[in-house]
């Protein structure tokens, strides 16, 4: 069981990633609507895992990375993307991203990405 | 190819990508039911059912244009049910609920980002987006406001739930431009004009040109300070003056009344470059 930061503008979004993370019997201890949310919880909660979305307002999800991996270089940090935005995914795993699953994803694929971030 | 059939090769590029991204989030409820060039992008709207959603999206990185998704509010209720795994309930009239609107905005999200690669596939460069905005409109003429009225577009139409929606792409002239040179469109007199208008806005380096000299590069580097270097004009002839490379006219050297120098055009249109003159030094 992992404890968990979810961080996507939509709340909907925010909603499928914590039913299928709870359902995996992990704990989604804090949730962020932006990437300067998320970087605020991020230092607030050092969660074992994060799923960060990469298109949001205010700041987007590789600006937010990149000031993640910078308070802990050992983050886990896992992105969640729209198809079509592989360059922002590669550059996001050069900036220390654990993994990356792609909308629409299915709850199994999210569980997987959490199990493989934390070994 | 000419430009009619860029703009349809574009439609249907993009309406591919639409259909695959929709029909990931509602698995065998999508049908694409053609493309088409519109000549003013108020059309957009015929046969739209409202109340609707229309998600909106432009480019960033100095591309202009943009996407909209037209779509009635009973098919996008629909989606996000989908979306969750669940069937839409029956009573349609009701409000969409916080929870729906979140699950439509992330669905425009992802349809547009999907159409948006399509373009860049397209226009052989990336395409990046803003922020889809998606918003509810309820009366027909909120709808049609919704949509530029210049400019020209394409439509792609689908059927969705059974309902008709539509995916727009919004081709102002500089997005026309970048089409037609991605796609080598043959130029026309006709297909010339928004590429005329697109370059009406770029700015120029102008420049003078008092007069020429040429020596080697050893005296050149050798020249003392106070040396006196003869151009090859006398101190009445015209000068040049050229628009990026281009030789643009001739006129004379004057002072104006702010004590600025300016240059009195005295003939205009020779049209040489500069690269291909035999006085370039």
């Amino acid at each position: 069981m992992a404890r968990v930061l979810v961080v996507d503008d939509a709340a909907f979004m925010r909603k499928m990633v914590t039913d299928a993370l709870t359902k995996g019997g992990h704990e989604v201890i804090g949730e962020a609507c932006n990437g300067i949310e998320a970087v605020e919880r991020f230092r607030e909660l050092r969660p074992e895992v994060t799923t960060l979305d990469i298109t949001m307002p205010e700041k987007d999800g590789l600006a937010a990375l990149q000031e993640i991996i910078g308070l802990d270089p050992s983050a886990r940090v896992i992105m969640c993307s729209a198809l079509g935005q592989e360059s922002k995914v590669l550059e996001s795993i050069k900036i220390g991203a654990k993994d990356f699953i792609v909308k629409p994803f299915k709850a199994e694929r999210v569980l997987g990405a959490v199990d493989k971030a934390l070994t | 190819m000419n430009t009619e059939q860029a703009l349809l090769t574009l439609a249907s590029t993009t309406s591919d990508a639409v259909r695959d991204a929709l029909g990931a989030l509602a698995p065998g409820e999508v049908l694409q039911r053609g493309t088409r060039v519109n000549s003013a992008a108020a059309r957009a709207t015929d046969e739209i059912a409202v109340p609707a959603v229309v998600a909106s999206i432009s480019y960033v990185d100095g591309i202009e244009g943009g996407n909209l998704l037209l779509m009635p509010v009973a098919a996008a209720r629909r989606l996000a049910a989908a979306m969750a795994g669940q069937t839409a309930p029956e009573d349609s009239d009701a409000d969409l609920t916080e929870m729906e609107l979140s699950a439509i905005g992330e669905a425009m999200n992802q349809v547009m980002s999907s159409a948006s690669t399509a373009t860049g596939s397209v226009l052989r460069q990336s395409v990046e987006i803003a922020a889809p905005e998606t918003t509810v409109v309820a009366t027909q003429q909120a709808l049609d406001d919704a949509v530029p009225e210049e400019g020209q577009a394409t439509s792609a139409d689908f059927s969705l739930f059974g309902l008709d929606c539509r995916f727009v792409h919004l081709v102002p002239a500089a997005f026309l431009a970048l089409l037609q040179d991605a796609l080598e469109v043959e130029p026309t007199d006709d297909l010339q004009e928004p590429l005329r208008e697109a370059m009406l806005d770029v700015d120029v380096r102008v420049w003078a040109e008092l007069g020429r000299a040429r020596m080697s590069s050893q005296r050149a580097v050798a020249l003392p300070r106070g040396a006196v270097v003869e151009l090859d004009r006398e101190a009445d002839d015209a000068i040049d003056l050229y628009v990026d490379g281009l030789h643009f006219a001739t006129g004379r050297l004057v002072v104006t009344d702010e004590g600025e120098l300016a240059v009195r055009l005295e003939s205009v249109g020779h049209g040489v470059d500069i690269t291909d003159s035999e006085e370039a030094a």
